[in-house]
């Protein structure tokens, strides 16, 4: 049986601690500002960063959700991290190899000393120019997204829910004018609905390109949400990294049209 | 490990994994402040908790901000403000820059904010999520720069 996800961060974490010393921080599960499923361990020290991903049971199922996770986490971290591939027992890897710098399998004896021998020395595979340019393409996107979703949801305070009570798991999907995706939660989303939404998002607004994530030119979807949840320790966490993954979280009661609306997102959230 | 915890050590893995790191003794003072960020969300009372923590965020921004700018040859400014205005101006393909609607984006989130808690007298942010809102946006704007 698969070990679950957190134990295996867990061990990773644990390990590295111990052999890279205290120069290190290494982070299980980090919680990025712009993203909601992060990669699963971060090693960050004199010798740069390195970001360790494992897929869960769930993205080995279904790799697409392994796909767009790892893009946003390209697209949200430092341009110089060297990203790491753990294969879990008799896993056969179908993703995209050109995108990490190693791969390792957690059945090999000797990957725990490659571990810390990569995050000690990381390979510098990654194209920095290209990296950084897309970056700066996609944050400009984002800025102007996030600023959107902000003032659809002002002067709706008193609508914010308080630790996810009511929830809606599933949004009803349609389309809204000039071409734009619509999710319709009647309630207030899952911080889980709105991970797999910004999942699915990714792949409408990010693309891997020779090993780099690019943004694509396509606008944001817009997420219409009865009222607006809240992450503890970062209010903003849900509709930030909603705006990062190509959603705008607005109000299902609005006195503006789905035309305005439609407008609204098809003239900010397009690629400049 | 908590949401905050999580959020705190990843601010510090970027900055010791960032390339000026150990060459520019001011990026361990970040790594400093954000440890001392860390360490004070159970402080008692709340208001000073809430104060230092504003007081250890902003001082972590201030200072990388500062670095950033010293390590692409430009004098930094005094203020948040300033020197986000200043990264406008760096090129595009270096580490740092900063488009326009970021800027405008965090001198509204960040700077004006900060501001208000450290030039008025008897002035305390008015609840723990204010606090976590104006830290989560400096954390962003970190995570942007380094």
């Amino acid at each position: 049986m698969l070990e679950p996800i957190t134990a295996r961060r867990l061990d990773i974490a644990t390990h590295l601690r111990r052999t890279l010393g205290a120069d290190f921080v290494v982070v299980p599960a980090p919680d990025h500002p712009l993203v909601m499923r992060s990669v699963d361990v971060l090693a960050g020290g004199r010798s740069g960063l390195t970001a360790i991903m494992m897929s869960t049971a769930e993205e080995l199922r279904r790799p697409k959700l392994f796909d767009a996770r790892l893009k946003l986490n390209m697209m949200a971290l430092p341009p110089h991290t060297a990203f790491v591939y753990v294969a879990v027992k008799g896993e056969i890897w179908r993703g995209r190899q050109e995108a990490f710098a190693a791969e390792l399998s957690i059945e090999d004896h000797a990957s725990r000393e490659d571990l810390t021998r990569l995050a000690t020395n990381p390979p510098k595979t990654r194209h920095l120019q290209k990296a950084e340019r897309s970056q700066k393409h996609s944050e400009a996107r984002f800025a102007d997204t996030y600023r959107l979703a902000r003032a659809l949801r002002r002067g709706l305070r008193h609508r914010l829910a308080v630790d996810n009570v009511a929830v809606s798991r599933a949004p009803y999907r349609d389309r809204l004018p000039n071409e734009i995706e619509g999710a319709f939660f009647p309630s207030t989303p899952s911080s889980q609905a709105i991970a797999n939404l910004a999942l699915e998002g990714a792949d409408r607004w990010y693309d891997i390109w020779d090993g780099e994530p690019e943004p694509r030119p396509s606008a944001a979807g817009a997420a219409f949400v009865q009222s607006y949840p809240m992450a503890r320790g970062d209010p903003d966490k849900i509709l930030r990294a909603a705006a990062f993954a190509g959603w705008v979280m607005m109000p299902l009661q609005t006195d503006r049209s789905f035309e305005e609306l439609g407008a609204l997102v098809q003239r900010y959230t397009r690629l400049k | 490990m908590s949401a905050r915890k999580a959020r705190y050590q990843l601010m510090q893995a970027l900055v010791r994994g960032s390339a000026s790191f150990g060459v520019d003794p001011d990026l361990g003072q970040v790594d400093f402040e954000l440890a001392e960020l860390g360490k004070c969300v159970r402080l008692q009372p709340l208001n000073r908790q809430r104060l230092l923590q504003v007081i250890h965020a902003s001082r972590a921004l201030d200072t990388c901000l500062g670095s950033i700018l010293r390590g692409s040859g430009i004098v930094p400014k005094h203020g948040i403000g300033k020197m986000l205005r200043q990264l406008m101006t760096l090129s595009p393909s270096v580490r740092g820059h900063l488009g326009n609607a970021n800027v405008a984006a965090f001198i509204s989130t960040i700077a004006n904010k900060r501001n208000r808690y450290m030039h008025r007298a008897g002035s305390f942010p008015s609840s723990t999520q204010e606090v976590d809102k104006l830290v989560a946006e400096i954390h962003s704007c970190m995570s942007m720069v380094l």
